[in-house]
């Protein structure tokens, strides 16, 4: 009897395994679609139901094709994965994450150029008082949404301790604040290094004592970016050093959070996208990186907050626009990869001995 | 004299296991590793000043979380155990059941109904100040094992109900009959007894809260263990990429002496049966009916983090009140209108699971017969402490250029299925082990004297006495399928997401209720599983 079941349970084992084939298989049409390629693999960590919209809009374009986007859970993840394929790419497109990001996948030879061709698209743009390049000097990259550095904090659990809201980073060395600030490892989260860097901008020398004054304010470092924003939204901390799209997100939600663009200064801070290098279908992957610089996706991707970078997509009254986020804001500096990768090893120290040595003092 | 080759199905089954061992698991790590360890001599940074006393800081913390959490869940799960398979409790296995929900939670989701209940928001938290009680925070140590205890008591739980049901009915009567009271015949001749049990569930524990990532990530604050060490500095942007392979390195070292240890012991209390099992229950009203208080009080605390996922799963936003701020089925809506994830968690429960048993009986066995190959043991538990993302990793670069025709290897379900089978393995195969040691060696050689063939002696000796084991690790096996996700995370080819991935990434956005709905769905669905596998079991009867 016991013979039997085994040989049951291996059957349906084998059944599935051939019926699993078959339903990945079906997931590949053979229709074409001009220059023999039906399927598009896009990495990206962007908002479950912003990817849904991304392919069901690039597949109504084109009949025939499958898009495929994968989340391999967080942008350093998704980096490490591409550089994993290397040998054999199964990405055709990496999109979201900053440019900070790209600029090391650049560095491992993981990316192709591409000119984008969408109309309407400029390789820079003005931002407050500076100039943000949109476009990789050698087209490796392009930005195609926008976010800022700074702080969101949850309003109830400020007013249930009695504490000020925060006007800018400097603020946040206030000991009144103290385990009530929390912040992703910036050795791990490129939404923390921004911020970091940000700080060194603003700073300059400066920099390091603020970011003692800071550490000394934290409980600990998470080793996961997005967590930090569903804590503080929940009301276990008062505020968290990141970016003004999950806040914003959330408050939209409904929670009692806002977000703080820091007076003394706040970094911008970008969603990139690239052509992976030795990608199976570069021509669909052209026309797709072409179709997210669209006036269309540009307005699609406002609805979930991310912010176009294509000047006249919007109008410039509505809050998502760059013109009504930026126009009360302090200084705002584009990101500077250069003094980044210049600090790199101060960075890498100061808060290496901070993460190493949290929970210890 | 010479030795004949005498010819059996066996070793083409071990073959068959040690095969896919090697190429999936031991290939890719070694390949990944011994390419690092290279940088690790190259490199011409020294280690951060006070390194060797971090790591030192970091493997006592780990080994702080480790012990706490396997002695807390050992010292519920044994009472509970003789509880529930001793004294006729009514409705015992519904409490079974319901102390099971815990294991088949993704242990992220279990973190976040532990921050809703204890957090600084906490719906307990805020009851107790309004007492004038301030709880401590539950970021760190206190927080982890309290996680680490919901999702691993059960796990012993099962194991030991599992060594009880072995326990031959007729020890018991003869102590009884020697004029020992039920108590003394537990103590004295019960517990010896299922040790074996207990030192694996214990080891089973104890492993797992060392490898624990997601908790650790979630709720453990400032305290580093040895986990998360691994793995913020091998996903990584500025860290140092010489960190994951020490630590790796060291947790393997770390791993084989506990193995080493634990072996040992078992030999010492390994205890063959020679009759026929029957299990024996006592009727004793008065202990039943303070053993039926316990078990309600017990899982009610169990349960307390569970139904507030529940209540997050038909609420809107729930922030630092007593309850969602909203009520609705939206949530439902929205998690069942996508079939998909549905879909692919029953493919791979239904294909990774035979799998990981069917592995699991052929090293096992493999392991009791030659004791040669015992070596391959250690290297089998090697995913316990290795966190899955690594195991992706390593899998891809190994496999990126095997095509399968029109699609590559590591673009194919089949990656994943072969992902999940190596990292679950240890799981099913430490139960189906625990099963072998109580098998009686004097039957199998009957049959062989009779003349019966090993696959023969297999299929009617082993097997009927392997059942219990056997049952368990397909229940176990279906759970460590379904919940698992870092490996998923890495590997999920296109059209692929599955349950868990779809919890992780509305976890992520924090669309919490979301994530809870599809959490209480995947929790339906393995209820649903093992009820069927339990009703199989008692046809096969």
């Amino acid at each position: 009897m016991m013979k039997r079941l085994l040989v049951i349970v291996m059957f349906i084992a084998c059944a599935t395994m051939v019926f699993a084939a078959g339903a990945q298989e079906s997931a590949a049409p053979a229709a074409d679609a001009g220059h023999g390629e039906t399927e598009l693999v896009v990495y990206s960590t962007i908002f479950a139901e912003y990817a849904e919209a991304m392919k069901a809009g690039f597949e109504a374009l084109h009949p025939g094709v499958t898009v495929n986007v994968l989340n391999p859970g967080g942008t350093e993840a998704m980096f490490k994965k591409l550089e994993s394929e290397s040998a054999n790419p199964q990405a055709d497109v990496v999109h979201a994450g900053s440019m900070i990001n790209y600029q090391h996948a650049i560095e491992m030879g993981l990316l192709e150029p591409y000119a984008p061709q969408a109309p309407g698209f400029k390789s820079s743009i003005p931002v407050g008082g500076s100039r943000l390049e949109l476009s990789h000097p050698e087209n490796y990259y392009h930005v195609w949404s926008l976010m800022f550095t700074g702080v969101m904090y949850n309003t109830q659990v400020l007013e249930r301790y009695n504490l000020p809201i925060p006007r800018t980073y400097t603020d946040l060395t206030n000991p009144v604040y103290k385990d009530q600030i929390i912040s992703a490892d910036p050795l791990k989260s490129s939404t923390a290094s921004s911020n970091v860097v940000a700080m060194l901008q603003i700073y300059g020398d400066e920099a390091p004592k603020l970011w003692e004054g800071i550490n000394a304010n934290l409980p600990y470092y998470s080793g996961s970016s997005s967590r930090i924003y569903t804590l503080v939204s929940k009301g276990e901390f008062a505020m968290a050093i990141g970016l003004s799209r999950p806040a914003l997100v959330a408050m939209q939600e409904g929670y009692p959070v806002n977000f703080l663009f820091p007076e003394d200064g706040s970094q911008v801070y970008d969603n990139s996208m690239a052509l992976v290098k030795g990608a199976k279908h570069p021509n669909l992957a052209k026309e797709f990186i072409d179709y997210i610089l669209s006036d269309e996706m540009q307005l699609k991707g406002a609805e979930y907050l991310y912010i176009p970078v294509k000047q006249g997509v919007m109008d410039p009254s509505l809050p998502v626009s760059l013109e009504s986020v930026t126009k009360d804001m302090g200084t705002i500096y584009a990101p500077d990869p250069a003094l980044a990768e210049e600090n790199r090893e101060l960075i890498q120290n100061t808060f290496g001995e901070y993460i190493r040595t949290k929970g210890t003092k | 004299m010479k030795k004949t080759y005498v010819f059996s199905w066996f070793h083409i089954a071990y073959a068959v296991a040690t095969l896919f061992l090697f190429m999936f698991l031991l290939l890719p790590i070694v390949k990944l590793f011994t390419g690092s360890f290279s940088m690790i001599f190259a490199s011409e940074d020294p280690l951060p000043a006070g390194f060797f006393t971090y790591l030192l800081r970091v493997t006592g913390n780990t080994l702080r979380m480790a012990f706490l959490t396997t002695g807390f869940a050992v010292l519920i799960a044994v009472p509970l155990g003789f509880l529930i398979a001793k004294l006729q409790i009514p409705g015992a296995s519904i409490f079974l059941g319901v102390l099971s929900i815990p294991l088949i939670t993704p242990a992220f989701i279990s973190s976040f109904a532990t921050i809703i209940l204890l957090g600084n928001s906490g719906v307990l938290t805020m009851f107790f100040e309004l007492l004038g009680i301030d709880l401590p925070s539950i970021y760190g140590l206190r927080g982890l094992v309290i996680t680490q205890v919901l999702h691993a008591m059960p796990y012993a739980l099962l194991l030991i109900i599992t060594g009880l049901k072995t326990v031959p009915r007729h020890l018991e009567e003869a102590s009884m009959s020697l004029g020992n009271s039920a108590l003394k015949t537990q103590f004295s001749i019960v517990l010896p007894y299922i040790s074996p049990h207990i030192l694996m569930a214990a080891l089973m524990v104890f492993l797992t809260s060392m490898g624990d990532v997601g908790g650790p990530l979630i709720i453990g604050g400032s305290y580093q263990v040895i986990s998360t060490g691994i793995y913020n500095n091998f996903i990584t942007y500025m860290g140092d990429e010489r960190i994951p392979i020490i630590f790796g390195a060291w947790t393997l070292v770390l791993s084989f002496i506990m193995l080493f240890i634990v072996s040992r012991l078992m030999k010492l209390t390994e205890i063959k049966h020679r009759f026929r099992i029957g299990q024996m229950t006592y009727d004793r009203p008065k202990a039943r009916k303070a053993g039926l208080v316990l078990l309600v009080f017990v899982s009610l605390i169990f349960m307390a983090p569970y139904i507030a996922i529940v209540i997050q799963s038909f609420g809107t936003i729930w922030a630092y009140d007593w309850l969602p701020r909203e009520f609705t089925t939206n949530n439902y809506v929205k998690a069942l209108s996508d079939i998909l994830p549905i879909r692919n968690t029953i493919i791979l429960l239904l294909t990774v699971t035979p799998i990981l048993v069917v592995l699991s009986v052929i090293f096992a066995h493999m392991f009791k017969n030659r004791k040669m190959l015992r070596w391959i043991n250690y290297f089998t538990l090697l995913p316990f402490t290795i966190p899955g993302v690594i195991i992706a990793v390593s899998l891809l670069q190994t496999y990126s250029g095997v095509s399968l025709g029109r699609r590559d290897l590591i673009a194919s379900v089949y990656i994943l299925i072969i992902a999940i089978s190596i990292r679950r393995l240890p799981f099913v195969l430490k139960i189906i082990e625990a099963g072998f040691s109580k098998i009686d060696d004097s039957q199998q050689e009957a049959a062989f004297s009779l003349g019966a063939s090993d696959v023969k002696a297999f299929f009617s000796v082993l097997l009927p006495q392997l059942k219990p084991a056997i049952s368990m690790a397909i229940v176990i096996g279906m759970i460590k399928v379904v919940t698992e996700l870092s490996s998923s995370l890495m590997l999920n080819p296109p059209g692929w997401r599955t349950m868990s991935l779809y919890i992780a990434y509305f976890v992520e956005e924090g669309f919490l209720s979301r994530a809870a709905a599809m959490g209480v769905v995947l929790i339906a669905i393995v209820g649903i599983g093992t009820a069927i596998s339990n009703s199989m079991k008692k046809k096969v009867r």
